[in-house]
Parts: structure tokens; C-alpha cells; sequence
């Protein structure tokens, strides 16, 4: 008896969470996406919480780290003087000032402590997404076992399905930690009030939606091109790790080389916070493209695999 | 294929009840000690340098008693060793002293957890109150594993043996 092939793709997403959560490498996942994410929240929370400094002077402080950070991974950090302190006047009158008020942005205009984990969960979370996804393909294809499904499914409904199941899983943790620290923040911290969290919240979680499809679908992408998982892992971590080390310090020998960062989302992932919702759709339909890219290379992977 | 019918994650939250249980069983013996400390102070018997001195005597004025710290670590105790026996009980699969060990040192490690933050001074704790929401994420993660995720293995297992 023939099904419709979404009935197929939502099964095999149904079991894949199942199966994860029974994993070791999903409870790992699961377990250090979320202690992670809490920490990097606690991180930002301390200092304000246990009155070690002012919310104005974090406001003042970070603004001009994450203005230097906006600089940096918008490839614009390299251009006038090398020290940060020109940086500064650069983001306050010069060529930077875009920068300096989309900093002001994320941490004046809209709850800051929420901001500022969410950046943090930006640059941490591109590490993290690889475990949830680094087993999908490539350990079934390892143990010889993914044969025993063949007979009744195709080849791209088990890599969809899969790839689906591991993005509903992380976008899933992404919610219950996002929800957690706008809960936590608008009882302890007096400056941060519902009103104002609750839509940030919203609109971080979006961000942080169209972030997760491009490196879960690098995940599957590394998964089906490799057979051994611990391989496939190493490699989309590798890459994820590498891309902007490599960009970074070849852009010091020749700018142009810079844009290599744009191989991954890391070019233009900031955007997703961006002030002009322009910017955000524009970042969105990237990150789409990078997935659609990536999913692509990895069914053609694996529908030609000799299983 | 596998040697056994475990599931890996059945191993993976072994492993992590492992690494709780030394870190409240080294919380607890900070607890009783500090009681003592805190005991020694009350009745002038103990020599402390002058900024532990004053530590101490801060801690009193902040109304902490020995007592709520020897409960605290009394807690962290059966939290210690539940957790350390249901990581036996969990590689075996054992519903007793897998699940429900696990379960009662889940709650006792919840409860140390709560009852630190309801009765220890921000000054002894030294965190913020998410550093605290943290930890308790891992017994609500642990009794979630035990009783929905693999509640089938041990109740199975239970059967077979």
C-alpha cells in the first residue's frame, strides 16, 4: 500500500525525536544545549543580579563590545585604525555609526540581559546544533541497519524526515531555554519588565529559528557524506569552527578573502537582529538558501550511497 | 550490533547522575563543615582569621543556623548516595534502584536545591538565582528521562527478569 510521502517524512521526524531522546549522543545534546544556554544567561545575568555593576554601566559597556563584535562580523573592523578605542569613535561619528545605534538597538531600545544572551546563544549554538544531528544518517549507515527501512520508504522521506525531527528537537530546546530566561528575567531583574520581553522574546526566538536550519542541515549534510559519526561530527564542527578562523586571519592578508565567512551563515546570521526588518527577511531567505544548498548536496549524498 | 538491549541514553544519564552526585556530595560536605565552622563561632571555640571571623559573624547576623545547614547537607547526602546507587540500578535497568532510586535522589537534589535558595544568604551561596535554576534543571530532566523516555526499559526489563 502506497502513503503520501509527508505521512512518510512526519513519521520518520517522529521517530527520529523519539530515538534521539533515547540516545546517548541526543541526551548529551539535549543536556548541554540547555546547560549551556542557561549559563551563557547566568553569565550576562550575574553581574546586574548581584549588583556588581549598574545596569547603566553594562548598557554603556556592552553596547561598544558588541558595536566591535557588529564590526567584525560585518568584515568593517579592519578599515581606519587597528585599535578598538578608534573603533569606538569610529561607531560614534565616522564610518561606523549604522553600528554604533544597531548596538544601542539591541541593548537600550529593547531588553538588554535578553540581547545579550541571545547573541551569546548565536555564536554557541552553531557548536551545539551538530549533536543533535551528527548521528542521523551515519550511524544507521554504519551499523548496516537503515537497509531494513528501504523496502517500505524512500531514501529522501528518511532524510527529510530526520532533518525535520532535528530541527523541531532544537527548536524545541531553543524555545524552553528563550522562554526560561524571559520568565526568570521579568521576576528577578525589576529594569526588565514582561511587557517589553515577551514580544524581544518573540522576535529573538525567530532569529534564532532561521539560525538553527542551516547548521542543523550542515549537520545532515556531514552526516550522510560520512559513515562514521565521530567523523561527521569532527567535520561540522570543523567547519563551523573553521570557516570564520580561516576568514578572519586571511582577511588580514587580503581583504577580499574575508568574504569566505559567508560559506556559513556566520557572514550575515547578526542580521537576524537587525533594527531594519528588511535586514531580518533578507538574513532569513540566506539562511534558507544555505539550508535548501546544504540539504540539497546531502540527499544527492545519500540517495547515490551504497548502503 | 550492541552487546545488550540498553539504550545509549540509559548510559549517557548514568554518566550524568555520576557527575551530580559528586558535585552535591562535594556541596555537602562543604555544608557540614561550614556548620561546624558556624557551630564553633556561636560558642568561641574556634580560631578563625580575622576575615573569616567576620564572614561567620556576618552569616549569624543574616539569621543562618547551624542547623539549617545540617539539614541542607542531610539532604545532599540522600541526594549523594541515592544518585550514586541508581547509576548501578540504571545500567542494570533495575525499575527499583534504577527508576525509582533515581527518582528519590532527583527530588532530594530538587530539594537541596530550593531549600538553598529559601535559606542560605546571597553571601553563601555566591550566584545569581538562574546559576540555581540551572542545577535544577537536571532533576527535572532526570525524572522526565526515568519516568516517560524509559519508563518502557525498566518496566520491560522488570518483566523479563
Amino acid at each position: 500500500m502506497m502513503h503520501h510521502p509527508a505521512r512518510h517524512i512526519g513519521h520518520h521526524a517522529m521517530m527520529m525525536m523519539t530515538h534521539s531522546m533515547r540516545s546517548g549522543a541526543g541526551v548529551a545534546f539535549i543536556f548541554l544545549t540547555i546547560i549551556i544556554g542557561l549559563s551563557l544567561a547566568n553569565l550576562t545575568v550575574t553581574p546586574v543580579e548581584l549588583e556588581m555593576i549598574t545596569v547603566e554601566e553594562l548598557q554603556d559597556s556592552s553596547a561598544k563590545f558588541i558595536g566591535v563584535a557588529l564590526a567584525t562580523a560585518t568584515l568593517r573592523a579592519s578599515g581606519g585604525d587597528d585599535n578598538s578605542d578608534s573603533l569606538t569613535s569610529r561607531m560614534e561619528t565616522g564610518d561606523l555609526v549604522d553600528l554604533g545605534m544597531w548596538a544601542r538597538y539591541l541593548v537600550v531600545e529593547n531588553p538588554m540581559l535578553l540581547s545579550i544572551t541571545v547573541l551569546l546563544l548565536g555564536v554557541v549554538l552553531p557548536l551545539l546544533l551538530p549533536l543533535g544531528s551528527f548521528t542521523v544518517i551515519s550511524g544507521d549507515v554504519q551499523h548496516r541497519t537503515v537497509r531494513y527501512l528501504l523496502p517500505r520508504t524512500t531514501r529522501s522521506s528518511i532524510l527529510l524526515g530526520r532533518w525535520l525531527g532535528s530541527l523541531i528537537l532544537s527548536w524545541a530546546l531553543i524555545l524552553f531555554l528563550i522562554s526560561s530566561v524571559v520568565i526568570y528575567l521579568s521576576i528577578m531583574i525589576p529594569s526588565e519588565s514582561l511587557e517589553d520581553l515577551i514580544p524581544w522574546g518573540g522576535r529573538c526566538f525567530l532569529a534564532l529559528f532561521f539560525l538553527t536550519i542551516p547548521y542543523v542541515s550542515l549537520g545532515i549534510l556531514c552526516s550522510a557524506t560520512f559513515s562514521a559519526p565521530m567523523v561527521a561530527l569532527l567535520a561540522a564542527i570543523g567547519a563551523t569552527v573553521g570557516i570564520p578562523l580561516l576568514s578572519l586571519s586571511l582577511q588580514e592578508a587580503w581583504e577580499p578573502l574575508g568574504n569566505l565567512l559567508y560559506l556559513l551563515p556566520w557572514g550575515y546570521s547578526h542580521q537576524l537582529l537587525s533594527p531594519s526588518m528588511e535586514n531580518f527577511f533578507e538574513a532569513s531567505a540566506y539562511c534558507l538558501g544555505h539550508a535548501a544548498l546544504f540539504l540539497t548536496l546531502a540527499l544527492l549524498k545519500f540517495r547515490r550511497a551504497d548502503l | 550490533m550492541a552487546v545488550n538491549d540498553r539504550p545509549g541514553g540509559m548510559t549517557a544519564l548514568s554518566v550524568l547522575n555520576g557527575f551530580f552526585a559528586l558535585g552535591v556530595g562535594g556541596t555537602t560536605i562543604q555544608r557540614f563543615v561550614a556548620s561546624y565552622e558556624l557551630m564553633a563561632k556561636m560558642d568561641g571555640s574556634g580560631r578563625f582569621g580575622r576575615r573569616r571571623g567576620q564572614y561567620f559573624q556576618s552569616l549569624l547576623d543574616e539569621g543562618l543556623t547551624p542547623l539549617d545547614l545540617q539539614i541542607l547537607g542531610v539532604m545532599g547526602l540522600i541526594a549523594t548516595i541515592f544518585l550514586l546507587v541508581s547509576i548501578w540500578g540504571i545500567l542494570k535497568q533495575s525499575n527499583l534502584l534504577g527508576r525509582w532510586l533515581g527518582t528519590i535522589g532527583g527530588v532530594a537534589l530538587a530539594c537541596f536545591s530550593v531549600f538553598s535558595i529559601l535559606w542560605l544568604p546571597d553571601s553563601f551561596l555566591r550566584g545569581s538565582g538562574l546559576s540555581i535554576a540551572r542545577q535544577m534543571f537536571f532533576p527535572v530532566f532526570l525524572i522526565f528521562m526515568l519516568h516517560v523516555i524509559f519508563r518502557r526499559d525498566f518496566l520491560n526489563n522488570r518483566q523479563n527478569s
